[in-house]
């Protein structure tokens, strides 16, 4: 390729950008729910202020968009109160915390809590805890599972008030995993196409600047 | 032997290569024996009647259809023989003969990449891979309408020979008797080939007009015995089509990669954007063909959507497949002028996605038809000739059922008359669990025989997989 000018450097960089974004920092990722199997639920004791819902779970892939739960209480009453939820590693580091209102919570339906493309490190265990900061009626359940869930492999210890319950924890998670193969070289061709398609535009630009420069006839 | 010489031989082997190894792939994906409704219907207007049976059964049907298509396909079969394969593989023909103009016309005019980017895209673009090995007659009216576009290109640029007009007007003829909606392709080829005859020679003019006129007359005479525009028939039209230009592209493009869409329109903004902006890579008329080329598709959509509505014909996003040969013609032609790094990009993505729609074609030819065996296998063990079958998956797909079960006769449970089956051989596929209504079962026994076992063919939504029963219908005692 002919002496490129600043624009044409600033394209070719932006298309770089956009293909390392895409493979191998993998910026930008594709979403992957993890299906459940309708079963039979159970519901754990009752949740008075101050307790702790604990569930261990492994990192499925680095990054984790959103996880669901399901709690239970009675529509019929007021739902009034804060729960804070908070993601733990291994060593008990707490990489994401946040409060959300009771009333926001549907009865017995999975509520999303959005983590932000929160980074993890893929196959390490990890913990979230749900505490019961300041709800004193109507107070809420966590349902779960007692049978295995299909990729129960995910699923780790659940725990209330550091009282181990008997099950398999019941979570969905959404998880951001990298491109295939395929969906990488048709991204990185596209953009690269676009890209030099671009570099072309500016370069017939610049070759017919140019000539007008030189006071060509007919440019 | 010279370098020079040498070079060319070794492009030449190059590209007939990439034309047997894309040909190869597409049979690939021709060993199974799960048909959609389309092909079933493909299969039972040739197989169940006579060559004149087809043209009447054509009639009958007041589809998009015309004879010619279906009468090639059984001079075809009877020649070798009736398997699926043999079906399947005539579709595939298609497609090789679109890549054998892009080995020799495309490349003699537009050179070697393009002719291999061509060659890649139409075999193995989504849309165009699971038409080639689609029983149906779309693999041959993209090659008609991509031979009549290039042969448009070549004879505007020449002095015209009359061996030429007879050509273009035989492949018109043959496109327009193979499906209606080539028509509306054929008719923007025709007002490209006639406005640059006028501007070179005006009494020539004619010519094209006269190629036109005489291609078109078989064709409107068709179209008044069938009844077309419901000239004799009347009745109301069924309304604008709801088919979005957006499903197009999803048609053209989609394949398991997300955003394929959104890429592969991309891909044809480029080459629009190319073509446009780049004026200056192209000569003057072949800069007019390759935008017609483009814009084509998007253009006959909107005219097919309006005419389908007073024609009452359904109109489905195949239906600009047609022109979708010349529209991988034009991409082709644009990427391989921008820049080497632009073709580069452009032969990686048609590599890419068609590896992502063979991916996708794979899974719809051999893993939706998981249960195939055991059924065919207690179809050949279990059932005679002459036995009654009984189904309850929508009526249509009756036809899908008869291509399994040819020897056999087919009745729905909702036309089931137990009088006439009492004491004859009868099974029930179960597909829905609409059973017999009390009505049909008043005075009537029926005892159920369970097989073991699922069985089906090809997964598809209202005609999964059933179970079988062997009914025994008695008559009550009095």
């Amino acid at each position: 390729m002919k002496k490129s000018n600043l624009w044409q450097k600033l394209i070719l960089f932006l298309m770089v950008l956009g293909m390392l974004a895409v493979w191998p920092v993998c910026i930008l990722r594709t979403e992957e729910k993890q299906t459940m199997e309708h079963d039979v639920y159970e519901v754990t004791g009752e949740m008075p202020q101050g307790s702790v819902f604990t569930q261990y779970f492994r990192a499925e892939e680095s990054v984790l968009n959103a996880f669901e739960l399901v709690i239970d209480y009675d529509p019929a009453l007021p739902a009034e109160g804060i729960f804070q939820i908070a993601i733990l590693n291994d060593k008990n580091e707490m990489i994401y915390d946040g409060l959300f209102p009771y009333y926001l919570v549907k009865d017995y339906t999975f509520f999303r809590l959005e983590t932000y493309n929160l980074r993890l490190k893929k196959g390490d265990i990890y913990h979230y805890r749900l505490t019961n900061q300041d709800i004193t009626e109507n107070l809420p359940h966590i349902a779960y599972t007692r049978k295995s869930q299909p990729d129960g492999e995910g699923y780790q210890r659940m725990l209330l008030n550091d009282t181990e319950i008997e099950g398999e924890a019941f979570a969905r998670f959404e998880w951001k995993r990298p491109y295939d193969f395929l969906s990488i070289l048709m991204m990185w061709s596209c953009l690269g196409l676009g890209g030099f398609f671009l570099w072309e535009i500016l370069e017939q630009w610049k070759n017919r600047t140019n000539r007008m420069k030189k006071g060509e006839k007919n440019v | 032997m010279g370098q020079k010489e040498k070079k060319f031989r070794l492009q030449d082997f190059g590209i007939w290569f990439l034309v047997l190894l894309c040909t190869l792939v597409l049979i690939t994906l021709c060993f199974d024996e799960g048909l959609d409704y389309d092909e079933a219907y493909s299969w039972h207007t040739t197989y169940r009647n006579s060559f004149a049976g087809v043209w009447q059964a054509i009639l009958d049907d007041h589809d998009t259809d015309i004879p010619l298509w279906y009468w090639c396909l059984k001079v075809w079969v009877a020649i070798f023989g009736e398997s699926w394969f043999v079906y399947k593989l005539f579709s595939v023909m298609g497609t090789l003969a679109t890549m054998i103009l892009g080995a020799t016309a495309v490349r003699r005019i537009w050179g070697n990449k393009t002719a291999v980017l061509f060659i890649i895209s139409v075999s193995l673009s989504p849309a165009l891979l699971h038409n080639s090995v689609n029983v149906r007659m779309y693999s041959w009216t993209v090659f008609l309408i991509t031979a009549c576009g290039v042969l448009v290109y070549w004879m505007s640029d020449r002095t015209r020979k009359l061996w030429m007009w007879i050509l273009l007007g035989f492949l018109t003829v043959v496109g327009l008797f193979c499906h209606y909606f080539t028509a509306f392709c054929y008719l923007f080829l025709y007002l490209f080939l006639l406005i640059r005859v006028f501007l070179q020679n005006k009494k020539e003019s004619c010519k094209v007009i006269a190629c036109g006129v005489i291609a078109l007359i078989p064709f409107l005479i068709w179209l008044i015995i069938f009844d077309f525009f419901h000239l004799v028939g009347g009745g109301a039209a069924p309304g604008v089509s709801k088919t979005e230009l957006k499903e197009i592209f999803q048609y053209l493009f989609e394949t398991e990669v997300e955003y394929s869409v959104l890429l592969g329109t991309g891909v044809f903004a480029v080459a629009i954007a190319g073509v446009v902006l780049l004026g200056k890579k192209f000569e003057k008329w072949e800069k007019y063909f390759v935008l017609m080329s483009l814009v084509m598709t998007p253009l006959i959509f909107g005219v097919m959507g309006y005419v389908s509505s007073v024609s009452y014909h359904f109109f489905t996003p195949r239906h600009v497949l047609h022109s979708a040969g010349l529209m991988w013609l034009g991409i082709a032609i644009v990427l391989s002028r921008i820049n080497v790094m632009s073709y580069l990009c452009g032969l990686l993505f048609v590599g890419s996605m068609g590896a992502s729609a063979y991916e996708k074609s794979y899974h719809v030819e051999y893993e939706t038809t998981p249960y195939m065996a055991e059924t065919k296998a207690l179809i050949a063990e279990r059932m005679e000739p002459g036995d009654i079958i009984i189904f309850n998956a929508e009526t249509s797909f009756g036809l899908v059922y008869d291509y399994y079960l040819r020897e056999q006769q087919l009745v729905h449970v909702s036309q089931v008359n137990l009088e006439e089956l009492a004491g004859k051989p009868v099974w029930f596929l179960d597909a829905t669990g609409k059973h017999l209504s009390e009505e049909q079962l008043k005075g009537w026994e029926l005892a159920y025989e369970q097989i073991d076992g699922i069985y089906g063919f090809r997964q598809s939504d209202n005609n999964t997989f059933f179970q079988v029963y062997k009914l025994d219908i008695k008559e009550p005692k009095e």
